[in-house]
């Protein structure tokens, strides 16, 4: 395709006027050097070392500013009549679209240029040129603005001081937003000068960002635009040209590294370099610098046609010289890889573990730091490393190549003593080897991993959907830094819960074990499913991490809602009706009405604390006030902490046997509301009375205090249905399971209902999983491992909500397309570009999709007329 | 200083006010037809000139009967088009030539009487710059000119950063503010007595015969004359590459006075007035036609 524009441009070229002096008319040239005023609208990336919002770091107004007086400059030496929609860079030269296209039209222009450089908006990075041009590729909309588009790409594409990552593209605007709607870029819209605007490079490349700030590079940006224009016009009667160039270390890694690099972007570009223009006489010409912005960016401007020396000089590095030829029209790109000074054979001046015979050992993931005097020749350090007993690992080198770092890939075995050797085949950048071989040893503990005690939400749980919490408990003290990364709630559709960070608990010294407990921000849905996923990277504050990722679904349900057609034998609404009867020795327990309700507008809430053996017996007056039949079953609705408490109410036949008969309510190894239905075997020739609700808990499962929360007692007539093994009335696949745990005596709350084997689906298959135990055989683990991690939703921002007329969708970039459903999921309207009308639709609540980048995000939105 | 003044005495007269408008009627135009964009009212209000999305072409719609006529299927027709005094339209329309690759300007003529377009302006590389004037029209080139009459009235144009004011055959060329970019949208009133037109980075000024600035009212676009008193603007903000919002607002030609009459998510945009109506477009080329009520 590049091809082809090109041969077009050329033969339009070659039939206008022919090899051309100047023409009757000198073009005008309409100059847009983009957005600007370092406003909403501009675009500011940080790079070292500006802050954020500093206009005199990168922002793209700038850059594109200075490539449009470059512009201007050059055509203006040609001859040509220019027009500039701003000359400043503030917000009264941000003119809105609509004025800068009825600018141009009313200037008179025969072309238009809007400069802008590009961003992927996500976090991949590129770099390449795009040129667009209005309407579907193929077919401009503007006569020739395809052509116009060719020849510019092509001579931006010569510039050989950047990295590109392919070649320039080029495509009408309408087909390269296909989710616009053939609305297009503002500023080609209704333009009726031959117009593109050009993606002169991605300035979220950070090589390139730097290459941004210098003045020379943003030049001859200009100059080429310049080119375009005359090879458009077919124009050759300026007889100046230009070189301009890419100064860097030829072999040592950039010191600012924390970002993406392509090819030679990897290494150290030269600072403060003086880079002299000479004749074949070595006579000084010109002179030039590359800054100390990390680009090693020069330029000689302007020159006549001819054969020149350029010699580069840096304190810090070998001189070098390179002849180059310039050409009247033309970029000469001429790059130098310098040599740097090194003069002493490299050694190791640091190290990290430093151990000594009869030292504590290390932990199992000590990594070995090796710092060197000298930039050392990685490969070779490399190949020179040894580590025994033999432990697979991983290099990385920090500091350009001054610091090696080994990492053990997974742990070092426990109890182990190590011997790291680096022998003297060892050698730096400049090729000399070390003299003596290096050894360093150490001892390991007896620990590999971080172990897990518990987590909540178990798999497959339901959860109460409003203030859900969710809790991590490990055998050692968590790194209270960066978990909230690895510890991730996801929706269905891969979007992140946001947590209330400010009401996290975090385990300290002297607790029994680690723990984070996390309250979550975000309302889930009942009836859906969530993803809890604890990264394996999630690590003790020694920096020992899981064995492997974590990953637990469950359904978040409404614990109110959960109740079957039964009676409420006790609503909890006024505490004062309870008091504690018997409590353990050194034990705590007070009673209280809470606000934190499911019913009503009181709950019970029970708190115990500084306990020792946890046994608390409350009693109420109230409790001779019904009578539990044999038949009935009991629950009850009851508000989590994860104290491991165990949950009973003792009831007592009426008769004269007085039969003492406990319902179990279970463990409270959960937070928030939670329905739980009573288990206990009553007679059903017999009735009762509730005695006491009993709270106890286990000596091997320690508990420092609970405050736990009662609501709605209800009783209900069993019923009974064959295959109904949990007794919930129903058969479902929670039937499986129960049978299952049943035959196993355990109760494996890991396992999805009824997914025996962890296939993720409940299918005959699980039925022979429940099979194979009984025949003595096991089923595969029910974990899923992730392989990813979940989608996170991006910063976009819709509005108005509601609305009567258009949504608007606004993100740092563009935005392809909208989509708006309703809440069955059916598409409602689909439009081009940032916003959908939604004049003409119903009132009501809908869902936003916006496509934006490589992202779509969906967004609750409602309309009201 | 003066432009703060301007500003702040602006801000308290607007405080004081008490005008009302009130929209009293809203219909919708060419409801079944095809976008349109780019709307011009006659000064009677009883037709409207509109193009598409990228002014090519100009179709007039007789508002009275819902009659559409095809007064152009030419490139750039819409951008600019005018009607004359005497109900004519004029035109310009844009061609790149194949030769040199230059763009070349024609004015051009829609005689409704006779249904007929003529060339009044032979095609020529550069701007050309459509004069309206109380009793004519005039059309000037960087290289040819035309006019219908020697003597227009009272007209205006702009180019480039000058405002050209033309009272009785007799022109002047004026900078009433700084504006590097340049001025456009330029009118004189019903009254023939002020000229609104829009200074890139500072927005619409209100100037007398002489360019003298009677009142600036606001970063805004395209003004046009609403009566003697108020003026119609469109509102917008992008972020560089979309429109964010727009929206058309009222504003009185002294400054005093700022009514928005859609809201700012409304995205409409390119209003136009004429004989006691307002016209505008939406961003997908929904023509609205409303009328309104100021209680002073």
């Amino acid at each position: 395709m590049k091809k082809i524009f090109f041969t077009i441009a050329l033969m339009m070229v070659a039939v206008a006027a022919t090899s051309i002096a100047r023409a009757q008319y000198m073009p005008h040239v309409y100059i847009n050097p983009g957005h600007g005023g370092h406003e909403s609208d501009d675009r500011n990336v940080v790079i070292y070392p500006f802050a954020a919002g500093d206009t005199a770091g990168y922002w793209e107004s700038n850059s594109n500013l200075k490539k449009g007086f470059a512009l201007n400059n050059c055509l203006r030496a040609k001859g040509y009549t220019t027009s500039m929609s701003r000359v400043t860079n503030d917000a009264s030269s941000d003119l809105a679209l609509s004025t800068i296209v009825a600018l141009c039209n009313s200037s008179g222009a025969d072309i238009f240029y809007a400069i802008h450089s590009n961003a992927t908006g996500v976090p991949q990075r590129r770099n390449h040129i795009l040129g667009l041009y209005r309407g579907p590729t193929g077919a401009p909309v503007i006569t020739n603005s395809d052509v116009l588009a060719s020849t510019l790409m092509e001579r931006l594409q010569q510039n050989q001081a950047a990295v590109w990552t392919s070649s320039y593209q080029i495509a009408g605007d309408f087909t390269f937003y296909p989710d616009w709607n053939n609305a297009g870029l503002g500023v080609l819209r209704g333009n009726h000068a031959v117009s593109i605007l050009s993606e002169g490079s991605f300035h979220d490349y950070i090589p390139e960002t730097y290459r941004l700030m210098n003045d020379n590079y943003c030049w001859m940006e200009g100059w080429n635009f310049s080119l375009g224009a005359d090879d458009y016009f077919g124009y050759s009667f300026f007889g100046k040209g230009c070189v301009a160039g890419n100064i860097r270390d030829n072999r040592m890694p950039r010191i600012l590294n924390d970002f993406i690099m392509f090819g030679d972007d990897n290494r150290e570009p030269v600072s403060n370099a003086t880079v002299i223009l000479l004749d074949m006489n070595d006579t000084p010409i010109d002179t030039c610098y590359t800054d100390d912005l990390y680009n090693g960016i020069y330029a000689f401007k302007m020159l006549d046609p001819g054969t020149y020396k350029i010699r580069v000089e840096q304190e810090h590095y070998f001189s070098q010289t390179k002849q180059v030829t310039i050409q009247a029209n033309h970029s000469t790109y001429c790059n130098f890889d310098l040599a740097r000074l090194r003069e002493t054979p490299p050694e190791v001046i640091n190290y990290s573990p430093v151990w000594n015979e009869g030292d504590a050992p290390l932990k199992a993931n000590t990594p070995v730091v090796l710092e060197f005097n000298w930039d050392m020749n990685t490969e070779a350090t490399e190949a020179a490393f040894h580590i025994e007993p033999a432990v697979e690992g991983d290099f990385r080198w920090e500091d350009s190549n001054y610091r090696m770092i080994f990492e053990p890939k997974d742990a070092y075995e426990v109890n182990t003593h190590y011997t790291v050797t680096l022998d003297t085949t060892a050698e730096h950048g400049g090729g000399m080897r070390m003299q003596e071989p290096f050894i360093l040893q150490f001892e390991t503990t007896y620990r590999k991993y971080l172990e897990v005690i518990d987590i909540f939400p178990h798999q497959g749980d339901k959860v109460h959907y409003k203030a859900a919490t969710i809790e991590l408990r490990t055998d050692s003290m968590l790194n209270n830094s960066y978990y909230y990364d690895k510890i991730v709630l996801t929706d269905n559709d891969g979007n992140a819960l946001t947590y209330n960070r400010r009401n996290t608990k975090t385990g300290k010294a002297g607790d029994p074990f680690g723990f984070i407990r996390i309250p979550v921000a975000s309302t889930m849905v009942p009836g859906q499913q969530y993803t809890l996923t604890i990264y394996k990277e999630m690590s003790d504050t020694a920096g020992i991490h899981l064995p492997e990722a974590i990953v637990h679904k469950f359904t978040a349900v409404d614990a109110g809602e959960e109740k079957p057609d039964a009676t409420v034998i006790e609503d909890f609404e006024d505490a004062t009706k309870f008091s504690i009867v018997d409590v353990s020795v050194n034990t705590e327990a007070t009673l209280s009405a809470s606000t934190d309700r499911l019913f009503g507008s009181k709950s019970l809430q029970i708190k115990i604390n500084d306990p020792v053996t946890l046994a608390t017996g409350i009693t109420s007056t109230s409790f001779n006030d019904f009578t539990i039949n044999g038949n009935d079953e009991l629950s009850m609705h009851v508000f989590g902490d994860m104290s491991n408490l165990y949950l009973k109410v003792l009831l007592r036949s009426t008769d004269e046997s007085q039969e003492n008969v406990y319902i179990d309510f279970g463990k409270i190894d959960f937070h928030g509301w939670r329905y739980i239905s009573g288990k206990g075997q009553l007679n059903r020739d017999k009735t009762y009375k509730i005695v006491k609700i009993e709270t106890d808990s286990d000596e091997d499962d320690p508990i420092w205090s609970a405050t736990i929360k009662l609501d709605n007692l209800l009783k209900k007539q069993k019923s009974w249905v064959l295959g109904d093994v949990n007794g919930d009335g129903m058969v479902t696949a929670a039937d499986i399971t129960e049978l299952y745990n049943f035959l196993l005596n355990n109760d494996d709350s890991h396992i999805v209902n009824g997914d025996m084997n962890g296939d993720g689906n409940i299918t005959a298959a699980d039925i022979t999983a429940v099979y194979d135990v009984l025949l003595g055989s096991t089923h595969a683990a029910p974990y899923i491992t992730p392989t990813q991690e979940p989608a996170t939703k991006s910063n976009v921002k819709v509005g108005p909500i509601p609305s009567s007329d258009y949504i608007m969708a606004s993100a740092p970039g563009y935005i392809q397309g909208v989509e708006l459903y309703d809440m069955s999921g059916n598409l409602v309207v689909r439009n081009g570009g940032n916003y959908v009308n939604v004049s003409s639709i119903n009132s009501g609540n809908y869902l936003l999709k916006v496509y934006f980048g490589d992202q779509v995000s969906t967004h609750h939105v409602a309309v009201s007329h | 200083m003066r432009k703060t003044l301007l500003t702040l005495m602006a801000s308290v007269a607007l405080m004081c006010s008490a005008q009302q408008v009130t929209i009293t009627s809203t219909t919708r135009l060419l409801q079944d037809a095809e976008p349109a964009f780019y709307p011009t009212l006659s000064a009677s209000g009883n037709k409207l000139l509109y193009s598409d999305v990228d002014a090519n072409g100009l179709k007039m719609l007789d508002i009275d009967t819902q009659q559409i006529t095809t007064v152009s299927n030419l490139n750039g027709a819409g951008i600019d088009a005018k009607w004359s005094a005497n109900g004519n339209v004029y035109y310009i329309t844009s061609e790149v030539n194949k030769q040199d690759h230059l763009v070349y300007r024609t004015g051009r003529r829609y005689d409704l009487n006779r249904k007929a377009n003529e060339v009044v302006l032979e095609a020529q590389h550069g701007a050309v710059h459509l004069e309206t004037g109380t009793a004519g029209m005039a059309m000037n080139g960087e290289r040819h000119t035309f006019a219908t009459s020697p003597n227009r009235g009272t007209s205006v144009y702009t180019t480039g950063s000058q405002l050209v004011v033309t009272v009785n055959g007799k022109e002047n060329r004026y900078t009433p503010v700084e504006s590097y970019a340049g001025y456009l949208w330029s009118s004189v009133s019903p009254g023939g007595d002020k000229i609104a037109f829009f200074a890139a980075g500072t927005g619409i000024i209100i100037t007398d015969l002489q360019g003298k600035v009677l009142a600036q009212l606001g970063n805004y676009e395209m003004p046009c004359w609403y009566n003697n008193d108020y003026i119609v603007a469109q509102n917008a903000t992008d972020d560089g590459y979309q429109f964010t919002s727009s929206q058309i607002l009222l504003l009185k030609a002294d400054g005093t006075f700022r009514q928005e009459l859609t809201p700012s998510t409304s995205m409409t945009m390119q209003p136009t007035s004429g004989g006691g109506k307002i016209v505008y477009t939406t961003i997908d080329g929904n023509l609205t036609m409303i009328t309104i009520d100021i209680n002073e």
